[in-house]
């Protein structure tokens, strides 16, 4: 197992101090490394969005997305760097983006809702749920209770995306712009495509060009 | 701040086993660690 120097170190120091053996502290240094990169994940995004001036808008994509890809799974990057730098950076430009996009026609609005829903439950019906070579899903009675989940959160998010074009609330259109840019980004990290563009990520700044598995 | 950690080494175990079981896909950010092969399912 290859884990990054912190984890192995407190996961085997816990492990001592508990007797426990090679297989729980390989669970422990994986627990470990699970949270420190969720955090400084979300960290580093958040602060990157109160700096571009959209916290809150940042604060429903990054809710929107793990929601989405906890079930769904998706695209992943071979370094943890790279995977830090690209989401600080995607998911405040979301945000950014989406209240930029909030001020146009609500005619385009409601099209833009519309298509990314329609994508969110196209792409879970065909590719979802989507394991990595890290993390393979063995049971076909977790494929299936992965994707039924993953249908049911975006049918949540649609349902929330719907009623918030119904609300007078100032900022409906901004927050309903989060969630559908969000589903269009987390959707196409189902795809072949979200793979190679992440295989393309991976092998920036290497001379000789890296061959994706997919 | 050692002695703490170690008074409380037994519960900080207890939660990792639990984010371990609960956390076989990536959430926030687009990084797999590698799952151990006594989670995978």
């Amino acid at each position: 197992m290859s884990y990054l120097g912190f984890s192995k170190r407190w996961a085997s120091s816990l492990a001592a101090a508990h007797q426990l053996g090679e297989e729980k502290q390989a669970e422990l240094a994986y627990a470990i490394e699970v949270l420190a990169i969720t955090f400084l994940d979300a960290a580093l995004t958040l602060i990157v969005g109160w700096i571009l001036g959209v916290f809150w808008n940042t604060v429903a994509c990054l809710v929107t997305i793990a929601a989405f890809r906890h079930n769904a799974g998706g695209g992943h990057s071979e370094s943890p760097w790279r995977c830090a730098l690209v989401t600080m950076t995607v998911f405040p430009l979301l945000a950014l983006a989406a209240s930029h996009v909030s001020m146009w026609e609500p005619l385009h609005l409601n099209l833009i809702s519309l298509i990314s829903i329609a994508v969110g439950f196209a792409l879970i019906l065909i590719y979802a749920p989507v394991d990595s070579p890290k993390s393979p899903i063995i049971s076909p009675i977790r494929r299936q209770r992965l994707k039924r989940l993953a249908l049911i959160i975006m049918g949540v998010i649609s349902l929330v995306i719907v009623g918030l074009s119904f609300t007078g609330w100032d900022y409906a259109p901004e927050i309903r712009m989060c969630l559908a840019l969000s589903v269009l980004w987390v959707s196409f990290n189902l795809t072949p495509w979200g793979h190679r563009l992440w295989c393309f990520i991976d092998g920036l700044g290497y001379k000789q060009e890296r061959r994706c598995s997919d | 701040m050692k002695n703490l950690m170690y008074r409380f080494s037994g519960l900080i175990v207890a939660f990792l086993v639990v984010v371990a079981q609960f956390s076989s896909l990536c959430v926030v950010g687009h990084y797999q660690p590698e799952v151990p092969a006594s989670l995978r399912k």
